[in-house]
């Protein structure tokens, strides 16, 4: 499928080779934090990036590579940042020039850069036009008529379609594909020699993230540009880079061509990254959940991950979903009325059984979470179906009986800092759910918290700490044991993975397997993110546009998916293996639509087709 | 459009009976206010006291009263005051706006300028010399007393260095109607514009301040920067324009109170005799008529400057228009 | 005549005294040829203006000072400066009238050629046309001053209908007019000298004219009037000066009256020269500075008027005469004058009458060695009827007036309290609300802080107004008695002294003196002060006079 040939892969770049665009030669930067101490982030890097040619800059957060980019544009706070070392930008020495020379000569002009998310890049109040025209402008001054047909030709060429049209919309009214286009329209404007990208699609959804990457290669082949490339995704890395340099807490541990660094890492961080990275594909003919192998951080050596011992018991279900459906309306004009109403959920049935992995797939938009709010009637709108717990009606239940069936069913959040009380311990927050269903005593409380910190990994006795006092995958494993507290039999993990680092990702997903495999506890999954959902899962369901349009056992699903939407989803991911790249160029861009319909829409009446056992297919 | 003018008008409608009422009830309810034995007048012979009741009708059931004046204020306009028996409320309230809305709208003219102007050059200047010396300065305009400053002002101006050549020019105290003399009019409120606008100033200064420096932490604005804009564009175009908005909001909401009638200092100390001063004697002698009027007008003002900031917000941030 | 002083404050003051006192002794006397002085304009300032135009309704001291050039009645108080204030003068009448019936008959022989403002000349119609507006209008006085006349009553019952048949006849022919009274009031040609009883134009509206100026006698009549912003009055061009004593022809062309500002920004335009006088007192804290800046700019005059605290007689624990007599005892009347301003704005007093009222003799039962004139406090006097009462203990509320002074004696008398044993605190309302706050039975005031100012100079306005029995209605706020006292031995020796006035005013004058003693024995209120006036003029204003009826005489000063 590679329709670009790869540089050669043994063309190692020499010191003092023709002219490179980007030279870095023991970059240091280093910031003001309180007290005024200064805490040294990157530790003399040096890397240089060849006309043409795309470097990606490896890490997990924390690493420096962001800070390296903004370095290298001098766009951090002189205030409180000091950069040392030697940055050369197309023959100009960077860490040198003014700011007035800076404006006038480097960005935007010999290096631009696009941002991870598009969402909040792009300017609220001014139209994308007024945007790109600035660009333009404030490079070659032309006149605005001449601006404007300058703009909508950037836009045509980064594939917006109805470009004239939509060039005096506001930021506000594009999709996040759509905005990420218009930022990489912005960089273009002036024709950079480099093209810095700092995780520029990490926010979008997994489609648009193909369409995204096959359009920055076909723009770097035309404006012959040099391409930094940003990133913590090694498929994305697979897919683009000619170079990689792999970061870790401020230092390069290791460099070399892609193929070379994924196929015979050096490093011992660089092989452990490599084995905790979730590959598509790499579960065929597993058939059964299985362990990310444990790494040791030291030799970077993988043991293999051990698969899940117990199976579902696929008798009774336990949870039950039926027909349901979840929408709300939305209000326009002055008098509030109602003009339109979204279908955020539309007859949607699954069912999940002890110790079994059902995993709700999609796109964002598609509904999924809703799915899950709506099972604890914890979503706004309107809810209608039928959702069983043990035969247990909860959508019938009387408000003080639900909160009692609550207990049994518990969520983890995909955002935990937002979910734990700032102002609480962790202790008082593991211990409060389980005080509140009078589930006991509070020593008994206080001992179970103590035992699932462990459980968990975590010491017990940092239960006396603040939310604050812990790192991001820690946060996530304090959320797992609050929800476990309560010894819920079912736990609706909405994207509770996906902002995790690589290697942390991989963990907390063993400890979900580890938890399910001791007390057979089911989950319902929800997650955009199909390599960790095909090592995870038991059964897969694919959600779009607010129905699921085909579910079933996990291999099924993955290795022969039915429906076209599902092909679409799984060609999208981006695998980490240089060796298959595969995306296609000139991909018409595919817009998701929010399921907002008229108040007098009626949906259509859906068939599903059994394409195997226990693998249905919408009918469409 | 349509929908939305007459769905704001009926909302300032229903906000203007609540307060009417409140008001209304707060006054019969306060022991000491009996208006006829006030109107009667000092050691008034108790027949005076009850024709005087009779006459004013202050004999016959509350919410009669209360329709009666609301008849007398809007429908005849013939709503007599309390106090200054013979004063009509409406042409006497009419006569005072004006004096109200020159001495605001001058200061607001200022204020937003000026205000802007230290907002704006404090956050280029953040956390040096220039920054400082703004906010030191605004921290005292915001905690300075309007009424000392304009005592202060008049202190200077009319008194102690009202001789000499700086301040000569100074005219006395008190408001030249612009149909007047446009010139007088604008040299008799130069020193009322100053004192009031002074708080404001301050206030907006460091709210525009902490607005842009807070935007800068935007993504939008490294945008900017990385696509080569000078430093001056983009803290002019990009982190000002965004920041105002706050600015913008809080703006009305000062400017339709102050209209109001909350600038009664500055109006009292500058013999401006304005709305402010007119609900301040009217509360000090218990002036129904006056205070239903005067609360009215305040309240009228307070929506529709809501009103225009909702529209001004709608103008400035794209985003508001979505739905 | 609701005046406000202005809130005073102690300090800085003793300096001053002296300086100020000497002043108030210079008060041009000298005349000078009229011509020379004639034309100008003279500019007053005043915070605030004070309500209807309408001489029959109005009834602020601010105004008052006004219509005093503006309107005439049939007789009135002499515009001069000085005790012969208080004398009162044929003004539209020819002269005094003839009193006959026992003093229940005043015959008014009118002066012919006088003519209102619009030019119509004034008759014996417009004369009782303007007795039966009193009561049409519902003036405040009509039922305490004018219910004297024949048919009166039937006017306060049906002002509308109001005739007073029988009370006033007139003989247009002859020019004259009869006042006939229910019976004999010794003070009716005083009550006569007010505004309220001014003559106005038969076609006047009977009702508050308002705003509108209503056509007068008087030299100068109403321009232009906004109370909201200013008052312009001019000569009255149909005016000849028919007595120089009742209604002088002025001096200056024009009065322009502004209302606004603080009284700060006053003293500095007249300091300025932007004005020319001010009405309200100007800021005790400035008295030091303009006694040395400008000193030959300030007059102060005692005013026929005091400050006291009426006590609730009804009300524990001062239905207690030994608890009255004991507050009296202990209060420090010098600390009060400074908490006022000093000796330069108050004198202390320790009875009803001010100095200088008719039936005023000095007399102090409440000091350490009574006999004429108050000393020092008697503290264990008053610890003594305290500890005699059995009230030691008890909760007292001092209602005061917003402002510095008042709030700031209310302060002193809950010291004065708390030191004698009682548990006292102070409440303080808006100035305009208090005074008629304290007047209601019903709010249950125990100790309040008021002031009263003389309609007219007799006994009987402060003590039988104060005091009478007619003039405590309880559940009422029209009820000046505030102290709810009447005793009827009391009561029926001020009756028989009005009468006694009737035949002869000396006799009549020595009882009040007893009066005021024995009202004092009751102790009812206590007296605080005797407030005195002071003018700030600019340094272009000559010829200044002070009347105790008007204050400032407005019309006899000039400007060049």
């Amino acid at each position: 499928m590679t329709e670009r040939p790869t540089f050669p892969m043994a063309d190692h770049p020499t010191p003092g080779a023709p002219s490179p665009i980007l030279s870095i030669r023991n970059l240091r930067v280093a910031f003001q934090g309180a007290r005024g101490a200064w805490n040294e982030v990157v530790h003399g890097l040096s890397l240089t990036v060849a006309a043409g040619e795309t470097v990606a800059l490896v890490g997990e957060s924390g690493s420096g590579k962001s800070v390296t980019s903004l370095a290298l544009m001098r766009l951090l706070d002189p205030a409180t940042s000091r950069i040392t070392g030697q940055v050369t930008l197309d023959g100009a020495e960077v860490l040198s020039l003014s700011e007035a020379e800076m404006v006038a000569r480097v960005r935007g002009r010999i290096a631009a850069m696009i941002f991870q998310e598009p969402m909040t890049s792009l300017h609220p109040i001014y139209t994308v036009g007024e945007q790109l025209i600035e660009a333009l402008c404030c490079h070659r001054p032309m006149p605005r008529a001449e601006a404007r047909r300058a703009a909508v030709a950037l836009m045509e060429r980064v594939r917006i379609p109805d470009a004239a049209r939509r060039l005096d919309d506001y930021p506000h009214a594009f999709s996040g594909g759509m905005r990420q286009r218009v930022m990489i329209a912005m960089a273009l404007a002036s024709r950079p020699k480099l093209l810095i990208a700092d995780e520029p699609t990490t926010a979008l959804d997994v489609t648009v993230q193909g369409e995204i990457l096959s359009l920055l290669k076909e723009l770097q082949e035309d404006y012959g540009m040099a391409m930094l490339f940003i990133t913590h995704d090694m498929g994305v890395v697979a897919e683009m880079a000619d170079r990689t340099v792999v970061m870790l807490r401020g230092d390069v541990v290791e460099e070399g061509p892609t193929a070379q660094v994924f196929h015979a890492p050096r490093a011992p961080y660089t092989r452990a990254l490599l084995a905790s990275v979730p590959a598509l594909g790499s579960m065929r003919g597993e058939p059964v959940p299985l362990r990310f192998p444990a790494i040791d951080p030291a030799s970077g050596a993988a043991t293999p991950g051990l698969p899940l011992a117990r199976q579902p018991d696929l008798g009774t279900p336990l949870l039950e979903v039926r027909d349901l459906v979840n929408r709300f309306d939305v209000r326009g004009g002055l008098l509030r009325r109602k003009v339109a109403r979204v279908h955020a959920v539309e007859n949607v049935s699954f069912a999940i059984h002890p110790a079994e992995t059902l995993a709700l797939v999609g796109e964002s938009g598609c509904g999924k979470s809703t799915t899950g709010r709506s099972i604890i009637r914890l979503a706004g709108g309107t809810s209608s179906g039928s959702v069983r717990l043990d035969a247990t009606e909860l959508f019938t239940l009387s408000p003080g009986r639900l909160r009692l069936q609550r207990r049994e069913i518990q969520m983890i959040p995909q955002d935990p800092l937002a979910s734990l009380n700032p102002r609480m311990t962790i202790g008082e927050a593991l211990v409060e759910p389980f005080l509140e269903h009078r589930m006991g005593p509070a020593a008994e409380a206080r001992a179970k918290a103590a035992r699932l910190m462990d459980q968990v990994g975590l010491s017990p006795a940092m239960l006396e700490r603040f939310p604050h006092e812990f790192s991001g995958g820690q946060r996530q494993r304090l959320c797992i044991a609050r929800a476990l507290m309560l010894d819920p039999r079912v736990i609706i993990a909405d994207e509770s993975v996906s902002a995790l680092d690589v290697s942390v990702k991989a963990q907390v997903v063993n400890l979900l397997l580890d938890i399910q495999e001791r007390t057979g506890i089911a989950f319902l999954f929800i997650s955009h993110d199909i390599a960790v959902v095909e090592r995870i899962s038991h059964r897969i369901a694919v959600m779009y546009q607010g129905e699921i349009v085909e579910i079933g056992p996990r291999a099924a699903v993955m290795e022969t998916p039915q429906h076209p939407y599902t092909r679409r989803l799984i060609e999208a991911v981006a695998v980490p293996d240089p060796a298959r790249r595969h995306l296609r160029r000139t991909q018409p861009p595919s817009e998701l639509m929010n399921p907002i319909r008229p108040l007098d829409f009626v949906p259509p009446e859906r068939r599903y087709r059994e394409a195997g056992p226990g693998h249905f297919v919408r009918e469409d | 459009m349509l929908a939305v003018i007459l769905s704001r008008l009926a909302r300032m409608v229903v906000v203007m009976v609540g307060i009417s009422v409140i008001t209304f009830l707060i006054f019969f309810a306060t022991p000491g206010a009996d208006p006829a034995a006030r109107i009667a007048g000092r050691n008034a012979a108790p027949e005076t006291v009850t024709a005087v009741r009779h006459d004013f009708g202050l004999d016959r059931p509350i919410w009669v009263q209360y329709g009666v004046m609301m008849r007398k204020m809007f429908v005849t306009g013939d709503l007599t005051s309390f106090v200054n028996r013979g004063q009509k409320i409406v042409p006497t309230l009419t006569a005072a706006a004006p004096v109200t809305l020159s001495l605001v709208a001058g200061a607001a003219v200022l204020w937003m300028a000026l205000g802007a102007a230290t907002g704006i050059i404090a956050a280029a200047f953040k956390d040096r010399l220039p920054d400082k010396i703004l906010m030191g300065v605004s921290m005292m305009a915001v905690a300075m007393p309007v009424f000392w400053v304009g005592e202060m002002v008049n202190l200077v101006t009319q008194s102690r260095l009202h001789d000499t050549w700086a301040f000569s020019w100074v005219p006395p105290l008190g408001y030249v109607p612009l149909s007047e003399s446009p010139a007088r009019w604008f040299l008799a409120l130069i020193f009322p514009w100053i004192t009031l606008s002074f708080l404001y100033i301050g206030l907006y200064g460091r709210m525009l301040r902490t607005g842009i420096i807070e935007t800068y932490q935007e993504d939008y604005i490294r945008t900017a920067r990385a696509k080569g804009l000078t430093a001056r564009r983009v803290l002019l175009k990009h982190a000002t324009r965004a920041a105002i908005i706050p600015v913008v909001i809080m703006f009305g909401m000062d400017f339709g109170v102050l209209v109001g009638g909350a600038a009664v200092l500055t109006e009292v100390v500058f013999g401006l005799n304005g709305v402010g001063r007119l609900t301040y004697q009217a509360l000090k002698v218990l002036d129904l008529p006056m205070i239903m009027a005067a609360v009215l007008y305040a309240s009228f003002f307070v929506v529709l400057a809501n009103a225009v900031v909702d529209l001004l917000c709608i103008l400035i941030d794209p985003r508001l228009r979505r739905k | 005549m609701i005046t406000k002083l202005t809130p005073a404050r102690p300090g800085r003051w003793a300096a001053t005294v002296a300086t100020i006192a000497l002043l108030a002794g210079l008060a041009p006397g000298f005349a000078a040829a009229q011509d020379a002085h004639r034309g100008g304009t003279l500019r007053l300032v005043s915070v605030s203006s004070q309500g209807t135009l309408d001489p029959h309704v109005n009834y602020t001291s601010q105004f008052w000072q006004l219509y005093a050039f503006l309107y005439d009645g049939l007789v009135g108080f002499k515009k001069v400066g000085g005790p012969e204030s208080k004398e009162v003068v044929a003004d539209l009448a020819a002269a005094l009238p003839e009193v006959s019936n026992d003093g229940k008959t005043y015959t008014f022989t009118l002066r012919k050629g006088v003519k209102f403002s619009n030019g119509k000349e004034m008759t014996t119609d417009d004369v009782v046309a303007s007795f039966q507006r009193i009561f049409k209008v519902l003036g405040p006085t009509a039922g305490t001053f004018y219910n004297g006349i024949v048919g009166a009553d039937q006017c306060l019952a049906a002002p509308a209908d109001c005739t007073l048949a029988g009370g006033i006849v007139a003989d247009k022919a002859a020019g004259t007019v009869t006042i006939n009274l229910v019976a004999p009031d010794p003070e009716f040609l005083f009550k006569l000298s007010a505004p309220h009883a001014s003559i106005l134009p038969a076609e006047t509206t009977a009702k508050d004219n308002g705003n509108a100026p209503i056509p007068g006698t008087g030299a100068y009549m109403v321009k232009s009037y906004d109370p909201n912003n200013s008052m312009v009055i001019v000569r009255n061009p149909a005016f000849s000066e028919w007595s120089k004593d009742a209604q002088p022809e002025g001096h200056v062309d024009e009065i322009d009256y502004t209302f606004g500002g603080t009284e700060e920004a006053a003293v500095n335009a007249i300091l300025n020269g932007q004005a020319d006088w001010m009405f309200d007192q100007p800021p005790a804290d400035r008295l030091a500075e303009l006694s040395t800046a400008a000193p030959d700019q300030i007059h102060l005059a005692p005013l026929s008027a005091w400050w006291y605290a009426p006590m609730n007689v009804n009300l524990a624990p001062f239905n207690d005469v030994r608890v009255r007599q004991a507050l009296n005892y202990a209060i420090d009347r010098d600390a009060l004058v400074s908490l006022f301003g000093g000796p330069a704005l108050a004198q202390p007093v320790c009875q009803v009458l001010p100095p200088e009222f008719p039936g005023h003799v000095d007399q102090c039962q409440y000091t350490l060695d009574p006999g004429d004139s108050w000393s020092a406090p008697d503290m264990d006097k008053a610890m003594q009827l305290v500890e005699e009462s059995g009230t030691k203990g008890e909760k007292v509320t001092i209602v005061t007036e917003d402002n510095a002074a008042s709030r700031g004696i209310g302060t002193y008398l809950q010291s004065v309290l708390s030191d004698l044993g009682y548990e006292a605190a102070v409440q303080t309302i808006s100035g305009d609300i208090q005074f008629t706050y304290i007047q209601n039975t019903n709010n249950k005031v125990q100790l309040s802080i008021s002031q009263w100012y003389a309609d007219y100079p007799a006994a009987s306005n402060f003590l039988n107004v104060l005091f009478g029995c007619d003039s405590f209605h309880p559940g009422s706020d029209a009820s000046i008695n505030i102290a709810g006292f009447c005793d009827k031995g009391i009561d029926d020796r001020m009756k028989a002294a009005i009468a006694l006035g009737a035949t002869d005013p000396a006799a009549a004058d020595a009882e009040w003196a007893k009066i005021d003693g024995a009202v004092m024995e009751a102790a009812p209120a206590l007296p605080l002060f005797t407030p005195k006036q002071v003018d700030l003029l600019s340094t272009r204003v000559g010829n200044y006079a002070f009347s105790n009826q008007y204050h400032w005489l407005i019309a006899n000063a000039w400007v060049q």
